[in-house]
């Protein structure tokens, strides 16, 4: 992602993308064509489980995530905390339930600007060649040189610090990436058989671009894109621990993990639980992105 | 030779200017008056506000104080930070061979791990060992480098004693210690890395693995490791060295957080740290600095396809480039 | 964990020393040097024997923050900087044990009846680190070039001075514009610090190599990671320092700063985190120098801004909060009391009577008094009758500060009152503060300066320091006794005049005062032991910092 200053996840982000590119052969020899394992549906489920709190967060039977009592800061879980309460008394549990709906408002948005916006770019760019790709790639070249962070700052100064601004913003510097993804596959793909056929045939460019190429360069972006949301969720956290995440008293689980390291000698579950919650989350994207991948992949080749 | 060139490095210098130029708007528009930040609230009388703001010709229009920063930098004057009074050159001189050193340690702990690790799993693709260097893998993508960081210091430095939390000593002083001080914000930085490298080492080889040669190789009857060391490694790194590659640059921009958490006088901390304060002359000679080794990494990673490598897929390297 | 016992000294006047000081000055050892004290107080419980002093060796501290410059008037001394200072330069006076201005570096000082006349006699003898002699013309020159200087962020403090003039090779004269009988305090601070002139006029890099007549010499400075200092050999205090090098390590993380000190990474850290300081008093082997001072965190109001600009609102604010709750999540139960005042109990401005008038802790006064605000069809928001109080409140983006700044949003919240969480940057912050440009904001207030000084920077109309915009006619009038009379149940009078009326008022409000710390490896001896010249005590750890030329490593 092209947030460099960051974080290094954030650079491996870009490695990681650039996978899959057209060489890329997942499906080793040896690998026996079989349904998904008890792994993935766990991560689906918690998936699920995650989403359903993001969106009925404010309906479900926890404490308000906001109202403090100090008396019982601190608390390991028990009986009334099922996972424990922060630094000012708070029900980790309820906050983690709302934190839900930023860290998934946060990434499907980023990541949907990122690919909608680069990812047509980088399609168009691959396609048509000439001046567009040149002055595209100079404009991505300088996003990418750009410290992300002196940009992140001076709109969150400007806009304030909202869900949406921040959003929007690790959206905006995550284009590059996508349109470098779309790019590479686009230039791939129109050197395949099938549309030097259609091209021969008389098709139009628009149909090349939309009936031939695209379907073939969207689904391995899509595919990717569950692996981005987790590297955007992590990226949260870390701009949390600057003080840049979503403003308080809104929790988030980069606030929660960034609030809790200070009571980390005394009270590590207050840091551990949004921690694990965190990591459980990424590392189910990651396991159904690499799933679905797989299965695009498969079909991309039966073309 | 002499035209690709001038054709390559036109494009580049625009590139470099605009993201100075952006900077130079971008930092101008921050709130916060950076004459207020040099006095402190108890220095900043108005007319200490005004004096200073002069002093530095805060007060010109933004196109004005542009093109006398960059007449500077033709000259190979970055100036000087209006916090500390010491030379942006030397400053920038100063932090980045620490900020590269603990990257360059991250990319080699990183590669340690993962030529072995995503060989084998090509190797045994599907097998149980591919499905635990996975699974693994996977786990680590999803560690945030900060809390590793943290945990890395309870265990490594609190509990074990191994390396010191922080402490950074240069390599000029002492190797030894050096080293022990790089090794944990190494480590921290290298997990997330490790998995990447994995992943794409995997993947090509998988492909390498399924060509002729190799299976000649195979009846060959050359002993495994061989094979995979000595034919498969070379072709099947080449999305691994572009990545690699290109994460150089990356690196020189450090990582803030883990050079806060383990006190490393590194340029990520510089950078944030003089955006907080509002030192406009230092933040625009790092962003200047990071965005040289970009454009230069990524130009020798295009010469290096181009010229070096005799299997170069030319499509595959102009779409990554 | 049990408090630990905390010495409480009340003092009590000393302006018979002054007079004595005044008329001339000319007793045999009498050269305690005098202006109005205030203090916080140190402690030593509970820390391991001290020993017998020990020559050589090196030790390590961690301290909080970089410092941008070491030459006074661009330089901004953070307690972490004034630390590194003090190794590095003797200050003219300091505070003892019982919070007097006495001399260190300076052999004496005398004040003129009028209080705008401060000589100042300096030691014969001393020698900057670069060989030239300490004289009153290198003092007069560096004021007049670096500290009264435009752009120099020390130019406030020293704004009342019309001259300073070099009497004879040892005698400085410092003549003020208007009397300020506080003025022996801005002697005390950076403005006091001898420093070197040809160093200082050395070009634009004098601010990293700073020659002082400290006992030590500034040595390797790696920005950002470390500061060597060495032992000057030809320091004029006869065996001191004890060390032979300190490294002074910034390291911003608090939670890493105290991983390195169980580490053993370093010898000493410093913190100002309550919850931090509970944590280093728990350790095996490690001891704490605590000094509770009078600076307490605070939220504070622009009351020329509505809806801050009514003091019903204001007093339901204070009263709206629950100092103990505020306490607690900050980890300072038990260890820093409530503020109610500028000063913590410890100082001898402390003023029972503000304290009993402070509002604070009342849930059901607050509602009454919004209410009160709300149904009033004058209210100052223009808003409509029945309409909730709704203002921004500001903080930076420091994890315990947004969690506090939460739990006064749940307090105000409590009494029908909406505030917007705003976190802005440290710079922003300033300036905006600056400006006027906010309603509420997270601050600290109070320091251990003179009273005089804190309340003309923070209360007076025309001062560029008074965020609140807040001036009242009982507070100049206190203000110029404070200014004006050196008699110390005057000033004491004075002091709680201003007191009152700022509980009255609520321009701002107060969590607690701040307890600071010094914890050390137990081999580390004599942290809070330091002594003047004459053998006086001093005052000890002031927001954890010490004097290091008195700090020695047991064997």
């Amino acid at each position: 992602m092209a947030v460099p200053l960051l974080e290094p996840e954030a650079h491996a982000e870009g490695g990681a993308l650039g996978t899959i590119g057209p060489g890329a052969v997942p499906a080793g020899p040896r690998s026996r064509r079989r349904g998904h394992g008890p792994l993935f549906w766990a991560a689906v489920v918690w998936l699920l489980l995650v989403a359903f709190c993001a969106l009925f967060a404010t309906w479900l039977p926890v404490p308000d995530p906001n109202a403090p009592n100090v008396i019982d800061k601190l608390s390991m879980p028990t009986w009334d905390h099922p996972l424990g309460t922060d630094g000012l008394g708070r029900e980790t549990l309820s906050r983690l339930v709302h934190g839900a709906r930023v860290s998934l408002v946060v990434s499907l948005t980023a990541v949907s600007v990122g690919m909608v916006v680069g990812g047509l770019l980088g399609m168009v760019a691959g396609f048509f060649r000439g001046w567009f790709e040149a002055a595209l790639m100079a404009v991505i070249n300088v996003i990418l040189a750009f410290p992300g962070l002196v940009l992140l700052l001076v709109l969150l100064a400007y806009v304030g610090q909202s869900l949406g601004v921040i959003s929007l913003t690790i959206g905006f510097l995550s284009i590059p990436v996508y349109t470098r993804v779309a790019r590479a596959n686009t230039l791939a793909v129109a050197q395949r058989e099938f549309v030097m056929a259609a091209h021969t045939m008389g098709a139009s460019r628009a149909r090349l671009l939309f009936r031939e190429i695209a379907p073939n360069v969207v689904l391995p972006v899509a595919a990717f894109g569950l692996v981005a949301m987790g590297v955007v969720i992590v990226l949260e956290g870390a701009l949390a621990f600057l003080g840049l995440s979503v403003e308080a008293p809104a929790s988030t689980w980069g606030g929660m993990i960034a609030e809790g390291k200070r009571h980390l000698s005394t009270a590590p579950q207050v840091a551990l639980v949004p921690s694990a919650a965190m990591f459980l989350t990424v590392l189910s994207l990651n396991f159904v992105g690499d799933a679905l991948r797989r299965k695009f992949d498969v079909r991309e080749a039966n073309l | 030779m002499a035209r690709s060139l001038t054709r390559r490095v036109v494009p580049l210098a625009a590139t470099l200017i605009a993201v100075s130029f952006l900077t130079f708007l971008l930092t101008s528009l921050l709130p916060g008056d950076p004459a207020v930040q040099i006095l402190g609230p108890q220095g900043a009388t108005p007319e200490a506000v005004a004096r200073v703001r002069a002093d530095l010709h805060l007060d010109d229009p933004l196109l004005v104080r542009y093109a006398r920063w960059v007449g500077d930098v033709a000259q190979g004057d970055l100036g000087r930070s209006y916090r500390t009074g010491q030379e942006v050159r030397d400053a920038i001189g100063e932090r980045l061979p620490v900020t590269l050193e603990i990257g360059g340690m991250a990319i080699v702990f990183a590669l340690l791990g993962a030529i072995p690790l995503g060989m084998l799993s090509a190797y045994r693709a599907g097998g149980g060992v591919d499905r635990a260097v996975t699974g693994t893998s996977f786990a680590l993508l999803a560690v945030p480098s900060f809390m590793m960081a943290i945990v890395l210091i309870l265990v490594f430095a609190e509990q074990l004693g191994w390396a010191p939390a922080t402490g950074w000593v240069r390599l000029s002083d002492d190797v030894g210690d050096n080293l022990r001080g790089a090794v944990l914000p190494a480590l921290s930085i290298s997990i997330g890395e490790l998995a990447v490298y994995t992943r794409l080492l995997r993947s090509d080889t998988i492909a390498t693995l399924q060509e002729d040669y190799i299976s000649l190789a195979r009846a060959k009857g050359m002993p495994t490791f061989w094979i995979l060391l000595r034919h498969a490694l070379r072709p099947s790194s080449f999305s691994l060295l572009t990545v690699v590659g290109l994460q150089i640059g990356a690196i020189m921009s450090g990582s803030v957080l883990i050079e806060t958490l383990f006190a490393l006088p590194g340029v990520g901390r510089l950078l944030v740290d003089s955006i907080y304060q509002r030192d406009l002359v230092m933040v625009q000679g790092i962003a200047l600095v990071v965005a040289v080794s970009y454009v230069v990494v990524n130009f020798a990673v295009d010469i290096v396809y181009t010229y070096l490598d005799p299997r170069i897929r030319r499509g595959r390297a102009a779409a990554r480039a | 964990m049990t408090p630990k016992p905390r010495s409480h000294r009340r003092l009590i006047a000393l302006v018979a020393v002054l007079a004595l000081a005044a008329a001339g000055c000319g007793g045999g050892d009498d050269d305690d040097t005098t202006a109005p004290e205030s203090s916080g107080s140190s402690t030593t419980a509970e820390v391991s024997p001290q020993g017998d002093p020990v020559r050589g060796g090196s030790i390590t501290v961690g301290i909080e923050a970089e410092t941008n410059s070491w030459l006074p008037g661009s330089a901004n001394f953070s307690n972490a900087g004034i630390n590194v200072a003090l190794a590095i330069y003797d200050p003219l006076f300091r505070r003892d044990a019982d919070g007097v201005l006495h001399p260190y570096l300076a052999e004496k000082m005398a004040v003129s009846d009028d209080l705008t006349e401060w000589t100042v006699t300096l030691r014969s003898g001393v020698k900057f680190h670069d060989g030239t002699p300490l004289t009153a013309q290198a003092m007069k020159t560096t004021f007049d070039t670096y500290i009264n200087a435009t752009g120099s962020n020390l130019a406030g403090q020293v704004k009342d001075v019309q001259s300073v003039t070099a009497v004879d090779e040892l005698t400085l004269l410092y003549t003020l514009a208007a009397p300020n009988a506080a003025f022996g305090d801005v002697l005390a601070g950076a403005v006091g610090w001898a420093f070197s002139p040809t160093a200082a006029a050395s070009g634009p890099d004098a601010g990293s190599h700073p020659v002082g007549t400290g006992p030590f010499l500034f040595g390797d400075w790696q920005r950002d990671s470390k500061l060597v200092l060495t032992r000057n050999p030809d320091y004029w205090q006869e065996g001191l320092p004890y060390l032979d090098e300190i490294v002074f390590r910034p390291i911003p993380d608090e939670d890493t700063r105290i991983s390195s000190l169980k580490t053993g990474d370093v010898d000493a850290v410093q913190s100002l985190r309550q919850s931090a300081i509970r944590q280093l008093q728990d350790l095996d082997g490690v001891d704490t120098y605590e000094f509770l001072g009078n600076n307490s965190g605070s939220a504070i109001f622009n009351t020329s801004v509505a809806p801050l600009d009514d003091v019903r609102v204001r007093r339901a604010l204070a009263y709206a909060l629950d100092q103990d709750q505020l306490i607690e999540v900050l980890g300072g139960t038990g260890i820093t009391p409530a503020e109610t005042q500028y000063f913590s109990e410890d100082s001898p401005y402390y003023s029972e009577a503000v304290a009993a008038a402070w509002p604070t802790g009342d849930a059901e006064e607050a509602a009454k008094l919004i209410d009160e605000y709300v149904n009033d069809p004058e209210r100052s928001d223009g808003k409509a009758v029945g309409d909730p109080v709704t203002f921004t409140f500001d903080c930076p983006p420091d994890p315990s500060l947004i969690e506090l700044s939460q739990l006064y949003q749940a307090f105000w919240g409590g009494i029908g009152v909406e505030v917007d969480l705003n976190q802005v940057e440290q710079a922003t912050h300033v300036s905006e503060a600056i400006a006027g440009d906010y309603q509420a904001k997270c601050w600290r207030v109070g320091d251990q300066g003179d009273p005089y000084r804190t309340f003309t920077d923070a209360f007076t109309a025309d001062s560029p320091l008074n965020f609140t915009r807040f001036s009242h006619p009982r507070i100049d009038e206190a203000l110029d006794v404070l200014r004006t009379t050196a008699d110390n149940e005057a000033r004491k009078a004075a002091v709680e005049d201003i007191s009152m009326v700022l509980a009255e008022e609520v321009p701002n409000t107060f969590t607690a005062a701040t307890l600071s710390v010094l914890a050390v490896q137990e081999n580390v001896k004599n942290v809070d032991g330091w002594t003047f010249p004459d053998g006086t005590k001093g005052e000890g750890v002031p927001g954890a910092t010490t004097m290091w030329g008195h700090v020695w490593l047991a064997e």
